[in-house]
C-alpha cells in the first residue's frame, strides 16, 4: 500500500503548500514534515511526496539526495550529528565522535546500534563555533561537550 | 671519345708460369684453408636453427591476461594502425558483472597479406598483441593462413613455452613501463625545445 | 546593434544574442560541453569562458550578451566589448578546465564507443594538458542501467547536464536527474522509473562523452570507420532529417561489413526536426531486420511461389500485362516510394492509358512531446509513410480510393506492398516490394525492390517539404531501385526511357508536375549545380 501522511501531518502540509505560490515551491518544508512522520525518506515517501506536490519522482529524488539533512537510511531515536567543522575539529570533535562510537555501539555513519537508539553521522558546521565541540542530536544542540557529559547523556537515553 | 678496346680472348704477352694458373688456384685454395679455422657462419637448416633475436617481427600471438583470457580490449588500434587492413576484429559484450566491457569475439589476422611492419604492436595499448619468432609457416591452402583467435592464443603459449625467460622479461618490461613516467607524456616537451634551439 | 571586437574581427551582435553565438558567426570557434543550442542555457562547464575586457574575471560565452554603451563609454572609440577568446588568460583557464574534467573521467576510450568523436578527447587535444599532475586514486562509480536502450557509464560523466535537460524540456518526461552534489553527483533515474519514452535515443547524441551509450549502437564499430550519408527518415511523415552511418569501402578488414547501416542519427534542420528524432525512425532499420527480405525474384508457379532469374520474372510480368487490354491493367504508386518513382508510374499509365492510383499508407499512434519550455514541440506523425503527399501530388490525385480503381481491373501492379488492404485478388498481382507481407504471399509476380538506405530521392513531407535521401550501400540480394524496374517495364511495354540517375527523373519531373515547377532542383541534387557552373565558365 502506498504511504499516506497521518491526519496531523496532512493539516500540517496543506497549511505549509498554502502558504507558497505554487505546491512545487513547498518541496523543502514538505520533506522536512514527512521526515519528521516517517523518520527517513526513503524512496516511497519520495513518491509519497511528488504525488502530494504534483511533481515527477526524479525531481523529489534530486532534491533529497542534494541536501544532506534528509536521511535517505533510516536512523536511530537518537541522531547523533557530530560538527567536524575548523572550529569543533580543533576542539577535538575526532575524540568525541571516537567516544560516541565506543559508548553507543556503532559506527560513524554505519546504521542504527543494536538497540536501535543511536546512529551517528558527521556534520558540517552547525553555527555553534563558539561552544565547539558540540552536535546536535534530533532537533536539540549539545554544546562545550567533554567525556563525562557525554556520558551522562548517552546514560540518560540508554536509560529511557 | 676514344674507347679502349681490350682483347681478353688469349693470355698474350704472360709467362708459361701463368698460364698455368698455379699461383691463382694456390691462392684460392689458402682462402679456403683460412676459413677452416674461423668461425662457422652457416647453420645447417632445419635441423640447425638460428636464434632470432627478441624483438624479431614473425608470427602475431595474442597475449593472455592472468586468469588466461586474451588481454585484448577489441579497441581496433592495430587495425586501424595495420597499413595492409589484415586484421579484423568484431568487439562483444565482456558481461555485466564480468571487469572486462570488452572483449573480441572474431579476432582474425591474414598472415599472407600482412607485410609484418609491426604496427599492430606499437598501437597497442593493452600489450596484447605481439610478435614472435616464428616465420616458417606453411599450409596448404590461403584460408588456412587467417588465424583466428584460438589459434593466435594458441601460439602465445607456444611462444612461452618455447621462451619461458623471454615471456616473463616482456612482462617484467610492460609492467616496469606501466608504471614508469611512459603514460605521463613529458617527452612532447621535446618538440619545443628542439624549436627553441 | 552594439559592436564588438572578438579577437581581431569586429562583429555586429543582436541584443539579446550571445557571444558565443556571434563568434561562431565569424567562424570562431569556442570549446563547449554544456551548451545546445536547443536546450536552456546553464553555464555549467566554464569550457567557454573568454576574456571580456573590463569583467573582473573570465565570462561564460554562451551566457553572456553585450548592452549597448554610451557614446563617452565606448572601448576604443567604437566598441561595447572587447573580446579574447585565445589569450594566454583564456588558454590556461581551459587547461584548468579540462584538467578537472579529466580528474576522475577514466581515459578508457579504448573501449570507449564514443572515442573518435568525443568532445573531451578533441578538446584536450586541442587545448589541454599534456600530462596529469593527478596522482590520487580516481572515483569509479559503478556504470547503470537506464532503461530499454540505454547504459549509463558514470564514471565517464562530465556533469554537463544536457540529458537532464533534455527530459526536462523537449522530451518533457524528466525521467533523468543529477543526484546527490559536488563531486558525488552522478546523473540518475528514479528506481522503477527507467528512462523509457520515444525520444530517449537523443541523449546518446547530446552527451559530449561516452557516458550515455546506446545499447543498440555498443561496440558495432569504431566511429573513424564510419562514413556518413545524410538522408530523410521514412518513418512517418514529418521527414526528420538524418544521417546513415555505414562502414568505409576502402578498408580490406571491413570488406564484409560494408552493405549495413550501423546507427541512424539525427541531422539539424530547424524547419523540420531541429536536432532530434524519435527512436521508432533511429531503430526502424533494427525492426526491419526482423522481417524477411525478399532478395531475389519471384514467380508464381502453382499454388507456391518460385524463384527465378529477372529476366524471367520480366518476361513473365510483360506477357501478363499484355495478355490484357491496358484498360484492364491498374499501377498503383505508392506512399513509401520516392516522388521520383511514383512520378515514372505515373508517366507509364498515362502513355499506356491505364488506371492509376495511390495505395493508402499505414496510420499509427501519434504522440507529441509538449513542455513550456519548448517552442517546437516534437511530434511523431500517425501517418507512417514519408510521401502520401507526395505521391498525391505527382499522380495528381486525391485520397486513395484503391478499391474503386481495382474494381474492374485484371492485371494489378503494386509499388510496394506494406500490407495494403486488398478487398479481393485481382487475376493477377504484380508486386514490387522489399519484405514478405500478407500482400506478397498473394502475388504472382515478385519484384524485389531496393530500401531507401539503398537509392536515392526525393520524400515530399506532409508540410510540402521536399527533402533528398541518399543512397548510403548497395542493394541486398537481388533488389534493384524501383526506378530502374520501371524503366525496365516501360522499355517491355515500347516506351524506350533513358535515365542516367534518380537526377534525370528528378529534372523531369520539375518541368512536369507543375506543383514541383520552383523546386530548387539544384540544391537537392548537386549534379545540376555543378553542371550550371560550368555552363557558367
Amino acid at each position: 500500500m502506498a504511504l499516506e501522511f497521518s491526519p496531523e501531518k496532512k493539516k500540517e502540509v496543506d497549511w505549509t503548500i498554502s502558504r507558497y505560490p505554487n505546491k512545487q515551491a513547498a518541496m523543502l518544508p514538505v520533506l522536512h514534515i514527512a521526515q519528521y512522520q516517517f523518520g527517513y525518506i526513503s524512496h516511497e515517501v519520495m513518491e509519497l511526496v511528488a504525488r502530494t506536490l504534483e511533481l515527477p519522482v526524479s525531481r523529489v529524488q534530486d532534491v533529497v539526495t542534494f541536501y544532506t539533512m534528509y536521511n535517505k537510511q533510516p536512523v536511530g531515536k537518537y541522531h547523533i550529528q557530530v560538527c567536524h567543522t575548523l572550529a569543533c575539529g580543533i576542539n577535538g570533535a575526532a575524540q568525541v565522535v571516537k567516544y560516541l562510537e565506543e559508548k553507543c555501539g556503532v559506527k560513524c555513519g554505519e546504521g542504527i546500534s543494536k538497540d536501535g537508539k543511536f546512529s551517528i553521522v558527521k556534520a558540517e558546521c552547525l553555527g555553534s563555533c563558539g561552544t565547539a565541540p558540540m552536535m546536535q542530536v534530533n532537533d536539540d544542540y549539545y554544546e562545550g561537550l567533554t567525556k563525562s557529559k557525554i556520558d551522562e547523556l548517552v546514560n540518560k537515553w540508554k536509560s529511557e | 671519345m676514344a674507347v679502349n678496346v681490350k682483347n681478353v680472348s688469349m693470355a698474350r704477352g704472360k709467362s708459361w708460369v701463368d698460364l698455368t694458373y698455379i699461383i691463382p688456384v694456390m691462392k684460392g685454395l689458402a682462402i679456403t684453408l683460412r676459413h677452416l679455422f674461423k668461425r662457422k657462419l652457416v647453420l645447417q637448416y632445419p635441423e640447425e636453427k638460428k636464434v632470432l633475436p627478441p624483438n624479431y617481427r614473425g608470427l602475431h600471438m595474442l597475449t593472455r591476461d592472468e586468469k588466461g583470457r586474451e588481454k585484448c580490449v577489441a579497441c581496433e588500434m592495430c587495425s586501424t594502425a595495420c597499413p595492409a587492413d589484415c586484421i579484423r576484429i568484431v568487439a562483444g559484450d565482456g558481461g555485466w558483472e564480468d571487469s572486462r566491457e570488452k572483449h573480441p569475439i572474431v579476432f582474425e589476422i591474414d598472415e599472407l597479406r600482412c607485410i609484418y611492419c609491426g604496427m599492430c604492436v606499437e598501437a597497442c595499448p593493452e600489450d596484447a598483441i605481439d610478435m614472435t619468432d616464428m616465420h616458417n609457416l606453411a599450409d596448404y591452402t590461403r584460408q588456412d593462413f587467417i588465424y583466428d583467435k584460438e589459434r593466435l592464443l594458441g601460439v602465445y603459449d607456444e611462444y612461452i613455452k618455447r621462451h619461458p625467460d623471454r615471456a616473463k622479461r616482456r612482462d617484467g618490461q610492460f609492467k616496469a613501463m606501466k608504471n614508469s613516467s611512459y603514460f605521463t607524456v613529458n617527452d612532447v616537451h621535446h618538440s619545443d625545445q628542439h624549436s627553441s634551439h | 546593434m552594439p559592436l564588438v571586437k572578438i579577437d581581431s574581427q569586429e562583429v555586429e551582435i543582436g541584443k539579446n544574442e550571445t557571444v558565443f553565438n556571434a563568434a561562431k558567426r565569424v567562424g570562431i570557434d569556442i570549446p563547449f560541453y554544456c551548451y545546445h543550442p536547443g536546450l536552456k542555457i546553464v553555464a555549467s562547464c566554464r569550457m567557454c569562458l573568454v576574456d571580456m575586457v573590463g569583467a573582473p574575471k573570465l565570462v561564460p560565452a554562451c551566457s553572456t550578451t553585450v548592452p549597448e554603451l554610451p557614446e563617452a563609454k565606448k572601448i576604443e572609440g567604437k566598441f561595447d566589448a572587447v573580446i579574447f577568446t585565445d589569450n594566454e588568460k583564456v588558454k590556461t583557464a581551459r587547461r584548468a578546465v579540462l584538467e578537472f574534467l579529466l580528474l576522475n573521467h577514466p581515459i578508457d576510450c579504448p573501449i570507449c564507443d564514443k572515442a573518435g568523436e568525443c568532445k573531451l578527447q578533441d578538446y584536450s587535444f586541442e587545448h589541454g594538458n599534456d600530462a596529469s599532475r593527478f596522482t590520487e586514486i580516481k572515483r569509479i562509480p559503478e556504470k547503470k542501467d537506464l532503461g530499454p536502450s540505454i547504459f549509463l557509464y558514470t564514471s565517464r560523466c562530465i556533469m554537463c547536464s544536457r540529458c537532464v535537460r533534455f527530459t526536462e524540456e523537449i522530451s518533457g518526461t524528466e525521467e533523468l536527474k543529477v543526484t546527490y552534489r559536488g563531486w558525488h553527483a552522478e546523473i540518475d533515474v528514479a528506481p522503477e522509473k527507467p528512462l523509457n519514452n520515444k525520444m530517449m535515443g537523443n541523449v546518446v547524441d547530446l552527451c559530449p562523452v561516452g557516458c550515455l551509450i546506446d545499447k543498440h549502437e555498443r561496440f558495432e564499430g569504431r566511429v573513424w570507420n564510419f562514413v556518413h550519408t545524410d538522408s530523410v527518415c521514412p518513418g512517418c511523415s514529418k521527414g526528420c532529417n538524418t544521417t546513415l552511418d555505414t562502414m568505409k569501402h576502402q578498408k580490406l578488414n571491413l570488406e564484409e561489413l560494408v552493405d549495413q547501416v550501423y546507427r541512424i542519427r539525427p541531422r539539424e534542420n530547424m524547419s523540420v526536426n531541429q536536432w532530434w528524432i524519435c527512436d521508432d525512425g533511429r531503430y526502424h532499420l533494427e525492426a526491419d531486420k526482423k522481417k524477411t527480405r525478399i532478395m531475389v525474384p519471384h514467380v508464381k508457379q502453382g499454388s507456391k511461389l518460385a524463384e527465378v532469374s529477372w529476366v524471367e520474372a520480366m518476361s513473365v510480368t510483360l506477357q501478363k500485362i499484355k495478355a490484357v487490354s491496358t484498360k484492364e491493367v491498374a499501377l498503383i504508386g505508392s506512399p513509401y516510394a520516392s516522388n521520383e518513382e511514383n512520378y515514372l508510374l505515373g508517366k507509364l499509365a498515362r502513355l499506356l492509358g491505364t488506371g492509376l492510383d495511390v495505395s493508402k499508407p499505414i496510420y499509427g499512434d501519434t504522440q507529441t512531446f509538449k513542455t513550456d519550455k519548448n517552442p517546437h514541440p516534437f511530434t511523431i506523425e500517425s501517418e507512417k509513410a514519408p510521401n502520401y503527399r507526395g505521391a498525391k501530388t505527382i499522380l495528381n490525385l486525391n485520397d486513395s480510393q484503391l478499391d474503386k480503381t481495382l474494381a474492374d481491373k485484371k492485371v494489378v501492379v503494386l509499388l510496394g506492398s506494406h500490407n495494403i488492404e486488398l478487398k479481393s485478388k485481382p487475376e493477377t498481382l504484380i508486386v514490387i516490394g522489399s519484405f514478405e507481407d500478407t500482400v506478397t504471399a498473394q502475388a504472382d509476380v515478385l519484384l524485389p525492390a531496393a530500401l531507401f538506405t539503398e537509392t536515392s530521392g526525393t520524400y515530399t513531407n506532409k508540410d510540402g517539404v521536399v527533402q533528398k535521401f541518399n543512397r548510403a550501400i548497395n542493394a541486398l540480394g537481388e533488389s534493384k531501385a524501383i526506378w530502374q524496374i520501371l524503366v525496365e517495364l516501360a522499355a517491355g511495354l515500347g516506351q524506350s526511357w533513358y535515365y542516367e540517375n534518380v537526377g534525370d527523373i528528378a529534372k523531369e519531373m520539375t518541368e512536369n508536375v507543375s506543383a514541383y515547377k520552383t523546386l530548387e532542383l539544384d540544391k537537392l541534387y548537386p549534379q545540376f549545380s555543378t553542371l550550371n557552373e560550368q555552363m557558367v565558365v
